[in-house]
């Protein structure tokens, strides 16, 4: 029971690591929502190179736990920042932000008790190839190498497997507890991601309403227990796009802060192969608008190199050595003629509408697409002007439904088939990207906080 | 527009779409719907020990049930792995290797004639090429075959 709280203990630690962190200068908030990045993400990584070097993974604990203590009790002193003054009156917003946390609470604890290991692609992929790097005493490089003649996914990168064994050495062994807690960690780490991007472009109360919208669509709460890839990468995409956009800002802080966008950035290929695309999407977003309104500077680009170094060279080790199947080369096999067809492009948008509609059959998205889509459209309308963040987030929302729409279209797999499996969950992946584009079209003043 | 018209509607409709996605999100719960075994890991489980600990196995399920998402396949790998699992749908393709594998056959017993149908013409395909093979009967819903 208590070794099933591992993923939470790296998290805490990572947290304390951070506060430790003086040159980053983060905000209390700020470090509780990159500390799953830093504690899952990291652990992930250390545990690759762990068993790479042919080392038992049990013994990682020792290590794992040292540092991660190290980290947290060195001599950085803890940052004397001001807190903000706390209104201790309960407005509309901070109800329906109780509400919607009780909410997915109840329901991730109702959905780990039914399906305690996790949806068809956990049991299949995510939680199998946890326990197969966990169990298997040969080195990495044969595991890996035998692994290629399964039918599971083999080339699927490791965050959340990586993650999840690192928790079962922290934790004392196996347990189903640890790939649930680190799912619902995942979920709630997206609505503070969320929380925290929306607050700064939109204000307290936004934040509120963000996050609390987030929390009760039903779509997050189908996958935020799932225990799959989905939500880990919807978190890193958001934690990135974060990061970026505050780099376009001329208040960005220090070059740390730099660094530690980097290393979420590395970390999104890490978790999915969908992440490389949407990595590099986000990349040419904000190069595109640094370069157009000359916010970028050489020592933060090397610093965004640098922390995103440590999760690209695990990649690439990974796919170089033992992945055996790249899908670029099939998809990009007749692409272009799939994609000039306009019966597929009808098919694709014709999927997209129905899946987003709150009124047909795809309700699992509730309002809450419709919402941001209204609440985006009309602040757009209404404040045209584009400051260098609000124009990368633009770019980046627009860009990844723009890139899912040509996967879909120029897929060699079934195209009906693609859709139905997976559509949902490609959204599910850029839903936190929307959230941000759609408060930060509308200013602080025009969301309310009055008394309930 | 006035400015608090602006804020009025705007807080009008997340409040609304908050509320109904509330509202979906617990009328999806689990808890009303029924809920799904995992009987899948105990019938597996009982086979890992039956299996070598590392190492590949062949993976043949009844066609007749194992859907095309490979349902059976994948539980039976997430339990016993690190073992890996090839999957196979050929009977006749089982034993064909210069070094044969072991075979797992994912059988519900008793078998009915169509299942003995199959798993003679496995058994029989082994023979031809001087592999022994033996039956196994886990619990009361499970075959195993192994190629020595």
């Amino acid at each position: 029971m208590v070794g099933g709280l591992a993923p939470l203990l790296l998290v805490v630690l990572a947290a304390l690591a951070l506060r430790r962190w003086r040159s980053a200068s983060l905000s209390g908030a700020e470090r509780w929502v990159l500390a799953p990045a830093v504690g899952l993400g990291g652990s992930s990584l250390l545990f690759f190179w762990w068993r790479v070097a042919g080392l038992p993974p049990g013994a990682l604990a020792v290590p794992l736990l040292a540092l991660a203590l190290l980290l947290a009790a060195a001599s950085g002193g803890v940052p004397s920042g001001r807190r903000a003054p706390r209104s201790s009156r309960w407005s509309v917003d901070r109800w329906a932000l109780a509400l919607a946390i009780g909410v997915a609470l109840v329901v991730c604890v109702l959905r780990l008790l039914q399906q305690p290991l996790g949806e068809y692609d956990a049991v299949a992929i995510w939680n199998a190839r946890a326990l197969t790097i966990w169990r298997a005493a040969e080195p990495m490089g044969a595991l890996f190498f035998r692994q290629t003649l399964s039918q599971a996914h083999p080339d699927y990168p490791l965050l959340l497997p990586g993650s999840v064994a690192a928790s079962f050495a922290v934790g004392g062994g196996e347990t189903v507890l640890v790939p649930q807690v680190t799912s619902v960690l995942f979920l709630f780490a997206a609505a503070a991601a969320i929380w925290l991007g929306v607050h700064r472009v939109a204000g307290a109360p936004a934040a509120r309403w963000a996050a609390a919208l987030f929390l009760v669509t039903p779509e997050v709460l189908f996958w935020g227990p799932a225990q799959c890839a989905d939500l880990p990468l919807a978190y890193l995409l958001v934690l990135t796009a974060l990061g970026l956009a505050r780099e376009l800002e001329s208040d960005r802080g220090p070059a740390a802060r730099a660094a530690l966008t980097g290393f979420s950035l590395g970390l999104l290929p890490w978790t999915k192969n969908e992440g490389l695309l949407l990595a590099a999407l986000l990349l040419a977003a904000w190069l595109a608008t640094g370069l157009l309104s000359r916010a970028l500077e050489p020592r933060r680009l090397a610093a965004l190199g640098a922390g995103a170094l440590p999760g690209i060279a695990t990649l690439t080790a990974f796919k170089i050595l033992w992945s055996p199947h790249a899908e670029l080369p099939d998809f990009l096999r007749g692409a272009l003629a799939r994609s000039l067809d306009p019966e597929r492009w009808r098919v694709v948008l014709g999927s997209l509408a129905g899946e987003l509609d709150p009124f047909g059959a795809g309700d699992e998205w509730s309002l809450t697409a419709l919402a941001l889509l209204v609440l985006g459209g009309v602040g757009w309308a209404t404040h045209r002007g584009a400051d260098p963040p609000r124009l990368f987030l633009r770019l980046a929302l627009g860009g990844s439904l723009l890139l899912w729409l040509a996967v879909y279209v120029g897929t060699p797999a079934d195209l009906r088939w693609h859709l139905s499996t997976s559509l949902d969950r490609l959204l599910l992946q850029i839903l936190p990207l929307a959230f941000l584009w759609a408060f930060s079209e509308n200013p602080p003043a025009q969301l309310s906080s009055a008394r309930a | 527009m006035r400015p608090a018209l602006q804020t009025r509607w705007r807080t009008g409709l997340l409040l609304a779409a908050c509320l109904a996605g509330a509202a979906l999100s617990l009328r999806e719960a689990p808890a009303f719907h029924p809920p799904q075994p995992v009987d899948w890991v105990e019938r597996y489980g009982r086979l890992r020990a039956a299996l070598p600990q590392r190492g590949d196995v062949v993976y043949f399920a009844d066609p007749a049930l194992e859907s095309s998402d490979r349902t059976g396949y994948f539980r039976a790998q997430y339990v016993v792995t690190p073992t890996v699992l090839h999957f196979e749908t050929d009977p006749e393709r089982l034993f064909r290797r210069k070094h044969p594998r072991p075979v797992l056959l994912d059988f519900v017993a008793p078998p009915d004639r169509r299942v003995a149908a199959t798993i003679g013409r496995a058994r029989r395909a082994a023979a031809q090429r001087g592999i022994e093979t033996r039956l196994v009967k886990l619990g009361d819903s499970l075959f195993l075959v192994v190629a020595e």
